[in-house]
């Protein structure tokens, strides 16, 4: 009993004291935003290794939710008589709730688990004291480009995510399912503004900042041996999306107080 | 030695895992000195180095970089004094991403003074210095364990710093290379008037290189004295190290 209470007790202690460290990672980075100059040609080859070959599978990922979900819709709406509203349906889940979170777990599962492998192993082969040997500091040198160039991509996947989706969306309904195509496409752009478009994007840029960070942090903090590797690439995929979905919550609620969905 | 200390070390304690490795170092370095440390394996050699670099800061003691205590800063205001220092890692380190050539001319790079053209002079001369001429374009995974230190090495000095460390410089290397190494180190500290701080259990290269030995024992500077002086040493845990004479039991498995 007692052994349950200290074991919590550690677990939490535990979690304060990595929740401090992943504030200070992240003030400490954009700070060094700011102090330094950037590194141009390190955010470049970053966002192609983290943006560039996150194409392909975000617009897969985006395609088939948008084909599922208009198929789903349809079968619900129909008996009603609204087949039509299929379109802003599938268009503003697109870009309020699913483009940006759909395209954050995929990132958070290729580049969250590539960026924290690549810290952990430079930290346990010294990499990292061999940079600060050589007077680099490893936020500035390290930390600073792959953020930004997750702030980068992320918009940009989040909008090929929801083109996709909407695309798909409709090609499934109006030829596949036979939805008069005009009054799906009218209904659509009725329904959605540019409040829903700047929803999704915003929420990419803050999600793209939380893998980054998480990814990163998990990373420099590894303990020793491929063991630990191992560990701080699962935690960095596992942690981030679930960070991810959570503040997804928060942040709808607040955008939606600020920018309703109702038009 | 008349010259101020460029390196002072007070009462330097440091634990790792509840494991109390550094129990009260006091080690004072004069400029241009060449100075051996000696020790056990798992002594606390290493560690002792990533002190003086300001990698790892102490639980309790004081570690003076010419007249800045390296313990009450920052490591962002440590960051631009490791210009003035550089250390071969035992491992080497090199970052396995770059190319030989780029790792050896990353200082140079970063300080920013040099034209790419002259960098790329610069670093084929160094590694014909350290006489691995031409392996510009090869990366580290591709070169050998002792070509990799030699390589850091060569990363680490290029800039010319006024105090390098080296930890294990000749171990893994064949003997030929291990006297060359020794040698490159001792004319580094010549020529450039470098302070040179050097680890090593090559006794040989011990006695070539050293103006003063230092020896690491259970967490203390147990002595220190000039290279003749361990030679021709009494004592019976100095000569034990140096005659390498290992206490162990006469159990077989
Ligand atoms: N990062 C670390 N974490 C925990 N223990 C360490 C670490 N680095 C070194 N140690 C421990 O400190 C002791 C001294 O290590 P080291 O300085 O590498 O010895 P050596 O004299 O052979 O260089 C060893 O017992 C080692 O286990
Ligand atoms: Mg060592």
């Amino acid at each position: 009993m007692f052994g349950l209470v200290r074991s919590i007790g550690a677990g939490f202690i535990g979690f304060l004291e990595s929740a401090g460290e992943i504030v200070f990672l992240l003030l400490d980075t954009l700070r060094c935003m700011v102090r330094y100059p950037w590194r141009f040609t390190h955010v470049i080859f970053q966002v192609h290794r983290v943006g560039a070959t996150s194409v392909f599978v975000v617009m897969t990922t985006g395609a088939f939710t948008g084909a599922v979900f208009a198929t789903q819709m349809h079968y619900q709406l129909k008996p009603l008589g609204m087949a039509t509203a299929v379109g802003p349906v599938v268009a503003v889940s697109m870009f309020r709730e699913l483009g940006p979170v759909l395209a954050a777990l995929m990132v958070a599962g290729r580049v969250g688990s590539s960026l924290a492998a690549e810290l952990a192993t430079m930290k346990i082969t010294e990499q990292l004291d061999a940079l600060r040997a050589l007077a680099v500091y490893p936020t500035e040198y390290l930390i600073v480009p792959r953020v930004l160039a997750l702030l980068i991509s992320m918009p940009v996947l989040v909008a090929l995510t929801i083109t996709c989706g909407i695309l798909a969306g409709y090609y499934v309904a109006v030829p596949l399912l036979q939805v008069d195509g005009t009054y799906y496409l009218d209904n659509m752009y009725k329904f959605t503004n540019y409040r829903d478009v700047l929803t999704g994007l915003i929420k990419g840029i803050i999600f793209g900042f939380i893998i980054a960070v998480i990814s990163c942090y998990k990373g420099l903090s590894t303990s020793a041996g491929a063991e630990g590797v191992g560990r701080a690439t699962t935690e960095a995929v596992v942690n981030s999306s679930m960070v991810v979905l959570v503040s997804n919550f928060f942040i709808s609620y607040f955008l939606n107080l600020i920018m309703p969905a109702t038009s | 030695m008349q010259k101020p200390p460029i390196l002072r070390l007070r009462g330097v304690h440091k634990s790792l895992r509840g494991q109390h490795v550094l129990r009260g170092v006091d080690l004072d370095i004069a400029d241009g000195e060449n100075m051996v440390i000696i020790g056990r394996s798992g002594g606390g050699k290493s560690v002792l180095l990533r002190h003086i670099m300001g990698l790892l800061k102490p639980d309790k003691g004081e570690v003076w970089f010419r007249d800045q205590n390296l313990v009450q800063m920052s490591e962002e205001a440590i960051t631009p004094l490791r210009r003035e220092m550089g250390m071969l890692f035992q491992n080497g380190a090199l970052f396995d991403s770059m190319t030989v050539g780029d790792n050896v001319g990353f200082s140079l790079v970063e300080q920013g003074k040099m034209k790419p053209a002259e960098i790329r002079t610069e670093v084929a001369r160094a590694l014909k210095i350290v006489d691995l001429p031409g392996q510009e374009y090869k990366m580290p995974a591709e070169i050998s364990g002792g070509m990799r230190k030699r390589v850091a090495l060569a990363r680490a000095a290029i800039t010319r710093p006024a105090l390098m460390m080296y930890d294990e410089p000749t171990a893994g290397l064949d003997p030929i290379m291990a006297d060359s190494i020794t040698k490159l180190i001792a004319r580094l500290g010549k020529e450039l008037n470098m302070t040179n701080i050097v680890v090593t259990h090559d006794m040989v290269s011990a006695y070539e290189m050293a103006d003063r030995i230092a020896m690491l024992h259970e967490g203390k500077i147990y002595a220190i004295a000039t290279a003749k002086e361990i030679e021709t040493s009494d004592d019976p845990v100095i000569k034990r190290f140096v005659k390498g004479m290992s206490q162990v039991s006469d159990a077989v498995f």
